[in-house]
């Protein structure tokens, strides 16, 4: 569970959003929305640990005896891929997926259609096809609480459908998900609009 | 410990991946060097006297264009942001990707000096002198060159220069004097080197880590 | 004891404070610019034209007047970037990086000014505009310093990140000035010795160091004049939306 209160953000001097408070419990979704600019990603950044300057309380509980960073599953915008290496060693040296079974990964991979790709070099993939890559490990992961950022961008029409499924799947086994989208088709039980709480 | 033996493997992984990392500092360094004698003289002496020196300054700006670049694609590609969710420590990540990348780029550029006895004549009873102050010498600049590399994350590299380059000139001072001068000062010179490499690397891995903790703000 | 501890405190905040500062400042300004204006001309005045030339360089020497004063200062400011750095990282007090911001080229220009001034006194007594010698070379490595930091600030669009950035960069730098210094020192003595004997070690008179004196103190208030106007530029640049500077401007009018 995460609970936020008075959470307040300023990039040089300036605040991106002012006393944003909410709770999300196990088997919740939040949509952040807002316009360009309205500090979605900072949001996001700042719920994970990357950003540390904000003003506010920040409280997550986990069930689990380990660590709290542990317990998160984070998808940023950009995809941390080593464009040299393939898809199976990118997999491998990746934080979020090195603990995941490979067989569970290749199963991940075969939804989202990349099991042709497992050698491939990233380089030589599409921008969506590199973010299938980080959706996988997101299908085969196994946390409590999912920050995501804009997972469905370059996306086609049919894996969109796929991920927001798997994310509905997230929520029914009791996952915590937050994630910005300007998409409408997956199902948020909140959402939080950031233009709300502009100073 | 896991973290620190996955992270190295990944690091040793991507340089290996990319010949062009290891390559490019080679060619760099061997260009440079023949440079000199076509520009300033073929005289044996002449060059075996200046030799030091040179290897030296072509080291430094060999190393300088790999150096620079260390956290640039970690901070591009979004990965530098991971390390931050799963609070890895930094400084045992500043330590791998500085020595990673000396291994791969600086160790090349010091084996090929061995080659100088040829190209510059350099004497061949110093070489060991040279190679010693090389390995110490190259680790410090190494350091110097992360940290500027990380205050001009996403900037221009000629920023980064103008940081290192200054940085670096007791290295430079204290090893081409350590491969110049006869044998009784060279222990003097190397426990120098040493001293500064003990001084700098916790004073620079600390400012290494708030420099790019700057760039998340 | 406590007393004195809580008047320091007050200091320290109000020091952080823009607006006192700025007013402050105005006030201090007119006073210390009469007062280096003077305190320059009473130097450069006895140093020129009320001081004995010298009995091996002529009247030569009397650039002295300028070159030492904008060494010394050259260097001092500096340290006081590198402790202001420090008070920056370690206090987060704005002010201190605002110090740094708006020091950095005055100390670039003071360094040039010695460099400068040392060539034309070098050229006709050694013979040489230039010698690779410990004070000189950290000179220009000293001036190497100001301009990287001159130059990580303007790449920096985040004022605060810029302040942050160049303390880390100040600090770092003052702890190698002195080994530079002392590694040229050692090569120096190592390489076949100059056949010029450049800082001889020589007793200076009193009727030539007083007026030296006099210039050195004029050049600090200089600095103080300078540096108080360039933080004022740079609050002015940072805190012109705000509403007590509105104010004050409307107020001025």
């Amino acid at each position: 569970m995460l609970t936020i209160q008075g959470l307040s953000y300023a990039y040089s001097d300036r605040f991106l959003f002012k006393n944003l408070s909410f709770d999300l419990n196990p088997g919740e979704i939040i949509q952040l929305k807002g316009r360009n600019g309205s500090g979605k990603t900072t949001l996001i950044k700042v719920l994970c640990g990357i950003l540390k300057n904000y003003e506010g309380k920040i409280s997550f509980f986990t069930s689990s005896r380990s660590d709290v960073q542990n317990e998160i599953f984070y998808l940023g915008h950009k995809n941390a891929l080593k464009h040299d290496l393939t898809i199976i060693e990118n997999l491998k040296y990746d934080f979020r997926s090195d603990e995941i079974e490979l067989a569970k990964l290749k199963d991940a991979l075969r939804t989202l259609g990349l099991e042709a790709y497992l050698f491939t070099k990233v380089s030589d993939l599409s921008e969506g096809q590199k973010r299938k890559i980080i959706l996988s490990s997101f299908i085969a992961s196994n946390k409590s609480i999912y920050l995501l950022d804009e997972p469905l961008i370059n996306l086609d029409e049919e894996s969109k459908k796929i991920v927001s499924k798997e994310i509905n799947n997230k929520i029914k086994k009791g996952a915590s998900i937050v994630f910005t989208s300007h998409e409408e088709n997956i199902l948020a039980i909140k959402d939080i609009n950031l233009d709300e709480y502009q100073a | 410990m896991i973290f620190l033996k996955s992270f190295f493997s990944r690091e040793v992984l991507i340089y290996s991946k990319k010949s062009s990392n290891v390559i490019s500092p080679v060619i760099f360094f061997l260009i440079c060097i023949a440079f000199f004698p076509l520009a300033i003289s073929n005289d044996p002496k002449e060059l075996s006297r200046l030799a030091p020196g040179l290897i030296w300054i072509c080291i430094l700006l060999a190393g300088m264009l790999s150096i620079q670049t260390i956290f640039k694609e970690d901070y591009d590609d979004g990965s530098l942001d991971l390390f931050y969710v799963r609070r890895f420590s930094m400084l045992q990540v500043v330590l791998i990707k500085i020595f990673v990348n000396w291994i791969f780029t600086a160790l090349p550029l010091i084996l090929l000096s061995c080659s100088m006895v040829f190209l510059l004549y350099f004497p061949l009873e110093k070489l060991l002198n040279l190679i010693g102050s090389l390995f110490i010498g190259t680790l410090i600049i190494s350091f110097f060159g992360a940290l500027a590399g990380a205050l001009s994350l996403g900037r221009n590299s000629i920023l980064a220069s103008a940081i290192m380059l200054p940085l670096s000139l007791p290295v430079l001072i204290l090893g081409s004097s350590a491969s110049t001068y006869s044998s009784e000062n060279i222990t003097f010179f190397i426990l120098l080197l040493l001293a500064l490499l003990f001084f700098s690397v916790p004073i620079i891995s600390i400012a290494c880590i708030g420099a790019i903790r700057l760039h998340y703000e | 004891m406590n007393k004195i501890l809580g008047s320091i405190t007050l200091f320290y905040h109000k020091l952080g404070s823009y607006p006192w500062f700025y007013s402050i400042s105005s006030k201090l300004l007119p006073i210390s610019t009469f007062l280096a204006f003077m305190i320059f001309l009473l130097g450069i005045v006895w140093g020129i034209f009320y001081s004995p030339s010298d009995v091996t360089q002529g009247e030569i020497y009397r650039i002295i007047y300028m070159h030492v004063p904008a060494a010394s200062v050259a260097q001092s400011i500096y340290f006081s970037l590198a402790i202001a750095g420090f008070v920056y990282l370690v206090w987060k007090m704005k002010m201190a990086g605002l110090f740094i911001k708006a020091m950095a080229p005055i100390g670039a220009s003071f360094t040039i000014l010695a460099l400068v001034s040392g060539a034309i006194w070098g050229q006709p007594t050694w013979g040489t505009w230039w010698v690779w010698d410990a004070r000189l070379t950290s000179t220009l490595v000293l001036l190497l310093f100001y301009l990287a930091i001159i130059g990580l600030y303007s790449s920096f669009d985040n004022k605060k990140t810029a302040d942050q950035a160049v303390s880390i960069l100040a600090m770092v730098g003052a702890v190698n000035l002195p080994i530079i210094k002392k590694s040229v020192d050692w090569w120096n003595t190592l390489h076949q010795p100059s056949s010029i004997r450049i800082f001889e070690e020589s007793t200076i008179s009193s009727e030539m160091l007083y007026p030296l004196l006099i210039c050195i103190l004029s050049f600090y208030l200089m600095v103080f004049v300078f540096g108080l106007m360039a933080m004022r530029t740079e609050i002015a640049k940072r805190e012109m939306t705000k509403d007590w500077f509105k104010k004050m401007v409307k107020k001025n009018d």
